[in-house]
């Protein structure tokens, strides 16, 4: 934890920029940013988000909702506005019509160390959602269904490589994703964007992580970096007693997020699934999976849900299940489950673990251990006393050391406040 | 949209269901037609659809067969209005060839629009996106061998 600065007590004028900003939201980076400058905004502090607008693309800057409590500014990043030399120059320029005393920077994948070159005037504190730093091909670091043993800032030619191996038909396609987008203009194929990635990230003020696991990827590189959990709106995924249930009743097994992804672990659930179906039958799967996905006659897919339905299949199910493969930097889905008063089972992997204490809030397994999760799940199925005690112990939680007013007060404030001292102190002369 | 026919065709996508919802919350007195591949659970959108096509088991696929096949089902729905997801290629093929005279697309960020780009034009703009993608291919490659 890091000393409050002298700043306590102040209203700060804060620019957050993000590169992936959407909303309704499309990932769990989208609700962390959004509840932070909100969280902020609540806390007194005057915040600019500025945000990459691509009219072609539905994973970048695609705004629905207008009512948001803090300042949203767009930036243009359609076509050859999309670039190393002109984005960076433009967030800058909207960066400095708020002129704030600090800038967090979230979510974006490769043109990050650019735009954050282009900032460091100001105190600048980075947000690193997965590992982007480790792995140019995407942020997971995750290859051959483990952790990639490569990371690279230490292998960047295996790394330049097996990006363009993975990423080659895409690019061909013509039709790039978002993140490949940015792989492109970047031009983090070529052997100058590991020393950008190296000059800003030693000069970025502080980084902030969700876990230890990250944390060693960065502290070599930057000057300090801070652990700081997610949070969760605690407001909306609000505390709702399971709808009582008579012996035949279906209970109801739920997994949310990415599910589709195979590195989430659907695999694992259903076949932990399957080995229940052979002794009983009084429970249903949902998985937030697109809804043409084939499942077992035991599994239903519900496709997509808003943040707003969400809640409600939360309040309607029995059990919640995070069975992640790969090294899970934070795990909101969790959160957000336990928020609302459901028992979690999670996979032990990195910060679901943090998250979720076991045989108190939920259960945890080794990740891909589809035996030990029926006999979990089994043992939460047959008792609902146990349920319920689990969902409460799992609500106060949440409710004590991860809502978004405490995570903001106790954790980024306290970030934000040292970068600016310690701005100041480095211009001193 | 005045009338009353609305086929709403599905694509992989988190807006579906949101597209649904719109769609019912701006003509509440059209007929919505969900074209929906075979496997998709009909119970998520049951009060959102008045009927529903069956699209052939990995209608999301590229082919020629595919594409004929699904533009059977849609011609036989007799919609008067089709609105897709995305504004891709594709989809704007699919759709003009279908016959349906009024075309839309639903933008993830709750927009709808009129799609007004015709085959011929499609078809370049294609080309155009597969020469970019071979031309950035290249750079890449080119890129990945420099020390």
């Amino acid at each position: 934890m890091v000393a409050p600065g002298a700043t306590q007590g102040i209203p700060l004028r804060i620019s957050l920029v993000d590169l992936l900003f959407s909303w309704p939201p499309n990932g769990g980076a989208d609700v962390d940013l959004y509840n932070l400058a909100t969280g902020l905004v609540r806390a007194g502090h005057d915040v600019q988000v500025v945000v990459v607008n691509d009219g072609d693309s539905w994973e970048r800057g695609a705004i629905q909702s207008g009512h948001f409590t803090f300042s949203l500014l767009g930036v243009s990043g359609t076509g050859h506005h999309f670039n190393r030399k002109r984005l960076p120059g433009r967030i800058r320029e909207a960066v400095d019509t708020w002129n704030p005393e600090v800038v967090f920077l979230g979510d974006g994948f490769l043109m990050k160390p650019y735009v954050g070159l282009a900032l460091t005037d100001y105190p600048l504190v980075v947000r690193y959602y997965a590992y982007e730093m480790a792995c140019l091909r995407d942020i997971l670091h995750f290859k051959d269904g483990a952790p990639c043993p490569n990371h690279y800032l230490k292998t960047p030619g295996v790394c330049r490589a097996c990006a363009l191996e993975h990423l080659g038909p895409e690019i061909k396609s013509g039709r790039p994703h978002a993140w490949t987008q940015e792989y492109l203009a970047a031009q983090a194929y070529g052997p100058a964007f590991r020393t950008v990635a190296e000059s800003f990230l030693s000069q970025v003020t502080g980084a902030i992580v969700y876990n230890e696991t990250m944390k060693s990827h960065l502290v070599h590189h930057c000057k300090s970096v801070h652990v700081v959990p997610g949070g969760v709106d605690s407001q909306h995924f609000t505390f709702e007693p399971p709808v009582p249930k008579t012996p035949k009743d279906a209970k109801r097994i739920l997994m949310t997020g990415r599910a589709s992804d195979p590195m989430k672990g659907l695999d694992v659930l259903l076949e932990a699934g399957e080995r229940l179906y052979g002794q009983r039958r009084d429970f249903k799967i949902h998985v937030t999976v697109p809804e043409e996905t084939a499942l077992p006659p035991f599994a239903l897919a519900i496709g997509w849900q808003s943040h707003t339905s969400l809640v409600n299949y939360y309040h309607q199910s029995d059990v919640c299940v995070v069975p992640s493969r790969w090294e899970e930097p934070f795990g909101l889905v969790a959160l957000e489950a336990m928020a609302t008063g459901r028992p979690v089972c999670a996979s032990r992997v990195g910060g679901l673990q943090d998250i979720v204490v076991h045989k108190e809030t939920g259960f945890l397994f080794d990740a891909g251990d589809a035996a030990e999760l029926a006999k979990q799940l089994e043992l939460l199925l047959d008792n609902p006393n146990l349920r319920q005690r689990m969902g409460i112990a799992a609500h106060r939680r949440v409710y004590g050391e991860y809502r978004w007013p405490h995570i903001v007060e106790h954790h980024y404030l306290p970030v934000l406040e040292a970068a600016i001292a310690e701005h100041r102190e480095g211009r001193r002369p | 949209m005045t009338e009353q026919r609305i086929c709403a065709f599905y694509s992989t996508g988190p807006h579906y269901v949101r597209m649904l919802r719109a769609l019912r919350e701006n003509y509440p007195d059209a007929v919505i037609v969900t074209a929906i591949p075979t496997a998709f659970p009909f119970e998520v959108i049951a009060e959102l659809a008045d009927e529903t096509v069956r699209l052939p088991e990995g209608a999301q696929r590229r082919g020629i067969r595919t594409a004929l096949h699904v533009l059977k089902q849609l011609r036989r729905a007799r919609c008067s209005h089709v609105v897709v997801m995305f504004d891709s290629p594709r989809l704007n093929l699919l759709s003009s060839m279908s016959g349906i005279p009024h075309r839309r697309c639903y933008t993830v960020d709750g927009r709808f629009y009129r799609l007004t780009r015709r085959p011929p034009q499609l078809l370049w703009d294609a080309a155009r996106e597969r020469v970019r993608g071979q031309w950035d291919y290249l750079r890449a490659w080119w890129g990945t061998r420099r020390l």
